[in-house]
């Protein structure tokens, strides 16, 4: 897949997410304001190193460093 | 903040697909991977976790009977370290939640859609059960309640019109080494069932309290006849080659052929699993949103319920490189995770409310 259009489709979702919930928005408190515009960031940064670094190393690895001990001990492997 | 009720029937609807959805689909190879022919006997060691789990659900409700498990860790934890729970949960209903997504959208590019882009079946996914997370926890639980008999009798359905194909023979000879192959294959399927733990958050909103212990006992059992009956129909079907499919319940489907006429019904069995998938997903993205929303004390969850879906999308995409990757990581370290977040950090929290509550009468 293309960089650039993955890129371009998720900053949409974004402003789309954002469109879709200004009503709503307007109309909340300051703390969900800003928990939403914090939870849309975090989204959009996290797009970002994955369009750039798809084999950046995420939750599933770290999990698997932990308990793959374990996974050795019962002979799942 | 969730002012939704619902009947503790709807609760047992919503915790069958919540399990079963994906327990049928990577989870038979792997444990006849482990059992060979005596994996018809696994799913039923794997519920007592199932039993255990809810166990310890039902004694922390009886405890703090308004409150989610985010709300009570930080009651038994104290403020602190409570939190630190309450993430702990968060993060872990985030990654599973992309886990599922991602299981869901490779069942389906490598069965059926072979073209599109797995984002995109993933996002229409995810876009779905927004709608419905959006709706509340009386939704999903209708959503449930209409969706879970067609379920149970489209798998039904299919055992029966699989009968001509069975071999009984090949679940011969049991306990050909004893009884140890299936308490290792069961390791999987008993992880899967310690997601039990789900009603810990769905409990307080049950409306007749008193029989959330009774039904919610009574999915387990449903669940585990119905991998039973999977497993037996999966390894009857297939025999001692079951292991070398990566979805052997779609693998057995395909057998079916009556009277040369009814045929290819792989379609149907993808259209139960979108029904479980979606089901399934709606309940992890629900508790995943309500509990986002305690941990940090908002008033309102639905605001959060979009950007909390996109970061699921990430996740998913994140989880692994490929289905082959995914299917290694469920099959070695995820029943350590999932039970150790959902069984073993339960049981330790129920452990310090007996403390907190030590000579008080209960």
């Amino acid at each position: 897949m293309n960089t650039a259009g993955v890129l371009f489709g998720s900053i949409v979702v974004v402003v789309l997410i954002f469109l879709l919930e200004l009503p709503r928005f307007r109309r909340a408190e300051k703390k969900e304001k800003t928990v939403f515009l914090v939870l849309l960031a975090l989204g959009m940064a996290l797009a970002v190193v994955l369009i750039y670094f798809p084999d950046v190393p995420g939750p599933t690895q770290l999990v698997h460093y932990i308990f793959e001990p374990l996974a050795r001990v019962f002979k799942l492997e | 903040m969730e002012k939704g009720k619902i009947s503790a029937l709807q609760l047992a609807m919503m915790m069958y697909p919540a399990i079963i959805a994906t327990a049928i689909l990577l989870v038979p190879a792997i444990t006849a991977h482990h059992a060979k022919q005596d994996m018809w006997l696994s799913p039923i060691w794997a519920a007592f976790t199932g039993a255990i789990t809810v166990w310890i659900a039902i004694r922390l409700h009886e405890y703090y009977p308004k409150q989610t498990a985010i709300e009570y860790s930080a009651q038994i934890a104290g403020k602190w370290f409570g939190n630190i729970i309450g993430f702990v949960f968060l993060f872990f209903y985030l990654h599973a939640s992309g886990i599922i997504v991602r299981e869901y959208g490779e069942f389906i590019i490598g069965n059926f859609f072979i073209r599109t882009p797995l984002l995109f079946i993933m996002g229409s996914m995810i876009l779905v059960c927004a709608f419905a997370v959006r709706g509340g926890v009386e939704v999903v639980a209708r959503l449930s309640e209409v969706a879970v008999p067609v379920v149970i009798v489209v798998i039904a359905l299919f055992v029966i019109m699989l009968i001509p194909d069975m071999e009984i023979k090949n679940m011969f000879p049991i306990f050909e080494h004893g009884i140890l192959p299936s308490l290792k294959g069961a390791i999987i399927p008993q992880s899967w069932f310690s997601e039990c733990f789900l009603i810990a958050f769905l409990l307080p909103y049950v409306a007749n309290q008193q029989d959330g212990k009774k039904y919610a006992l009574f999915s387990v059992v449903a669940i585990c006849l119905t991998l039973v009956m999977v497993n037996f129909t999966v390894l009857f079907v297939l025999g001692n080659i079951t292991a070398r499919f990566v979805y052997p319940v779609m693998s057995a489907v395909r057998y079916i052929s009556i009277a040369d006429f009814l045929e290819h019904l792989e379609a149907f069995v993808m259209a139960i699993w979108v029904a479980g998938a979606f089901l399934k997903i709606a309940v992890f993205y629900y508790v995943l949103v309500l509990s986002t929303a305690q941990w940090l004390r908002l008033t309102d969850y639905r605001l959060i319920v979009f950007p909390i879906g996109f970061l699921i999308l990430l996740f998913g995409n994140w989880a692994a490189p490929n289905v082959m990757e995914l299917s290694h990581f469920l099959g070695t370290s995820t029943p350590f995770y999932l039970n150790t977040v959902q069984t073993v950090i339960p049981l330790l929290l129920l452990l310090g409310a007996k403390w907190r509550h030590r000579g008080k009468k209960a």
